[in-house]
């Protein structure tokens, strides 16, 4: 029904229009904007000009009659009025003498009851323009960071992706008011400014990936393919089985905090899935086994459970044993005594009784890259690169208006209040200066 | 922290609004999102916990506690468009003239900004401190103020909604509750076409499908 103005040559490098965007080459024009513009020409091409270039920015995805109809020459502003003052002053200190304040002798200064608070500069009234449009839902959107660019939070909004106050609203041009909470859902908000997948990795990770997540339905079922042999055989092979595959599971850990020791962020993202995915596994199978592992979701806790059913063999005692001695001999009276080694589970869970297996930094180490793991995690069925990775150039773009209040965790904001200007300062984010925007505010007093 | 101080210390609004200066819609809008994240929590309902954490490092954090700059103003005074011309009063010498004064001569409905203060209980209490009375007397009184504003505010929204429910009477089936509320069949307008008009009127189109007719819903919930 509505016919959409076409985005041609959006990003031009040769036009140089600003846009609502993140886009690379938008960031590219806002600094070539910023170090030249200047306006000449009569008075009618100075308009003509400005609102050229504000309207490419300033909902440029609505059309220009629209736009027209919501334009206000009414500007909204506020002043702070200082309680201090207030209580201090009735206001007629200013009206005194001969209407605008006491004279005071010449050579003395004027002390003058001061309303504190706000800025000693002129109101930016024309920098308010454009206004109007940010009451629209889909702009909220993109200023409240959800989107990255306006015309995507329109689809989001048309898509059916955005609830107001709790409601599924699909009218991009739905005004908000005063108090309404707007929603976006999380997945599009990581969509919109994650990472793009890029097509190396990709191509790298295609043939590899989906064999990967098979491997891992495979060995659930075979897991729980297990469990039918696992019933004919008997709870000592088992338990055998079962330990065999925590020692490994405890190896490889070891090994990845070493490696992390040293490089914290370093690429060992590959290892910890692994890691993570195993520990899983070792839960399920400690669950079947009779282990006392619970559901709480804590994996390190659980995993503290399981080692502490880990006995070391004989050989293992043994250097155990000689590394002791070694350490016991040059003064270390820290390793002398056995310490639990996870001191913020202590109150939960017994201390394992056997030799420690992880110490605490590693025990650290290995939790909080588990974490990582656990909120972030790699997943090549998400349309975004992952794990999630804000998008390049991003902080460039990331102000979030005072008019608006964004809990980005739920990816949802509250529409505060109408925008305004206050003495010094405007609440309309825009690239353009007051003269800019003076000008187009003039274009659209139809006076022309 | 804000959502501590009204949630868990039951804090007056105007109070946290205060302490903390942040404007009081704010106070209420942050109090109101992390109601909804805990639930969400509560529920295990998806939410964007990298995005959430990218945001936090890229976009500036105010630090509410340490007193160095008032994060907003809170004591924001709408201009009205009546006060933004010049105006020539002649006003003798010797008479004071005050802000109530100076709104009078700019219309008889504009309020002086000691009436339209968000917080009028912060000037009441600066008034007392310049009376002398001491300041931490003074800032009890101002929470003892707030919270009673507060709770007068609740009270009258309670007796609306009472007064609302009253005028429904209500017959109360084993399934369902039905709530019947009188209505004036002929109160429709002068063209039959009164917005809150109720039902269909014989011989009245509706125009709902007419073109340039705006029909994008003004308000919701």
């Amino acid at each position: 029904m509505r016919c959409e103005r076409r985005i041609l040559r959006y990003h031009s490098l040769k036009r140089g229009r600003v846009r609502q965007t993140w886009n690379k080459h938008n960031m590219y024009n806002l600094l070539k904007m910023r170090s030249s513009i200047s306006v000449n020409g009569t008075f009618f091409q100075q308009k003509w000009a400005a609102k050229a270039a504000t309207r490419a920015y300033h909902g440029e995805h609505i059309k220009e009659k629209q736009w027209e109809r919501m334009f206000s020459r009414r500007l909204l502003s506020a002043v702070n009025m200082d309680p201090a003052y207030m209580a201090r002053y009735d206001g007629s200190e200013q009206a005194a003498g001969r209407g605008s304040g006491r004279d005071v002798k010449p050579g003395k200064e004027k002390s003058v009851a001061r309303n504190t608070g706000n800025a000693n500069a002129m109101t930016p009234y024309m920098q308010m323009t454009f206004a109007p449009q940010e009451r629209r839902l889909d702009i909220a959107v993109f200023r409240a960071l959800f989107a990255s660019s306006a015309r995507q939070a329109r689809q989001f909004v048309v898509h059916g992706a955005v609830k107001v106050n709790g409601k599924k609203m699909q009218h991009p041009g739905y005004l908000l008011n005063p108090g309404d909470l707007f929603q976006v859902e999380p997945e599009k908000v990581m969509i919109a400014t994650g990472r793009k997948k890029s097509s190396k990795s990709e191509s790298l990770n295609a043939p590899k990936e989906p064999a990967a997540e098979e491997e891992a339905e495979p060995a659930e079922e075979a897991t729980e393919a297990a469990e039918q042999p696992a019933e004919e055989l008997s709870p000592e092979e088992l338990k055998a089985q079962y330990l065999e595959g925590l020692k490994q599971l405890h190896q490889h850990a070891k090994k990845i905090i070493e490696a992390n020791k040293e490089n914290l962020s370093g690429g060992h993202k590959k290892d910890i899935r692994e890691l993570s995915k195993k520990i899983k596994e070792a839960m399920n199978k400690g669950r079947k086994v009779g282990t006392n592992v619970e559901e709480t979701g804590d994996d390190m806790q659980n995993l503290a459970a399981l080692m502490a059913h880990l006995e070391l063999t004989p050989a293992e005692r043994k250097e155990l044993q000689q590394e002791q001695e070694q350490q016991q001999s040059p003064s270390a009276p820290i390793t002398s005594s056995p310490s639990p080694d996870y001191p913020q589970l202590k109150s939960r869970t017994p201390p394992p009784k056997t030799n420690s297996k992880f110490d605490e930094l590693e025990s650290q180490v290995l939790k909080r890259l588990l974490e990582e793991e656990k909120i972030n995690p790699y997943d090549p069925s998400k349309p975004y690169a992952t794990p999630w990775r804000p998008r390049p150039y991003m902080s460039v773009f990331a102000f979030i208006p005072r008019y608006l209040e964004v809990n980005p965790k739920i990816c949802a904001a509250v529409y505060l209040r109408h925008p305004v200007a206050r003495p010094g300062q405007s609440e309309i984010p825009t690239p353009f200066n007051t003269g800019i925007s003076q000008l187009a505010f003039n274009w659209y007093l139809r006076r022309r | 922290m804000i959502w501590e101080a009204v949630m868990l210390r039951g804090m007056p609004l105007k109070a946290v609004s205060a302490q903390y200066q942040v404007d009081m819609r704010r106070v209420a809008a942050v109090v109101r999102l992390m109601e909804i994240e805990k639930r969400m929590e509560r529920e295990n309902a998806p939410m964007a916990l990298p995005y959430a954490r990218a945001i936090s490092r890229l976009v500036p954090r105010a630090f509410l506690d340490a007193d160095e700059k008032p994060f907003e103003p809170i004591n924001d005074v709408h201009v009205h468009s009546f006060t933004m011309q010049q105006l020539f009063v002649p006003v003798s010498e010797s008479r004071k003239f005050t802000r109530k004064d100076a709104a009078k001569a700019f219309g008889d409905h504009i309020l002086p900004p000691d009436d339209k203060m968000r917080i009028p209980e912060l000037v009441d209490m600066e008034r007392a401190i310049l009376k002398g009375v001491p300041q931490a007397e003074a800032e009890a009184t101002f929470l003892k103020k707030t919270a009673q504003s507060e709770r007068r505010f609740a009270g009258s929204q309670k007796y609306i909604a009472a007064q609302k429910d009253a005028m429904k009477s209500k017959v109360d089936t084993e399934r369902f509750e039905f709530r019947i509320e009188d209505f004036n069949s002929e109160a429709v307008g002068k063209k039959g076409r009164a917005r809150n008009a109720v039902g269909w009127r014989y011989g009245a189109p509706f125009n709902d499908r007419q073109r340039g007719l705006y029909k994008i819903p003004t308000s919701v919930g």
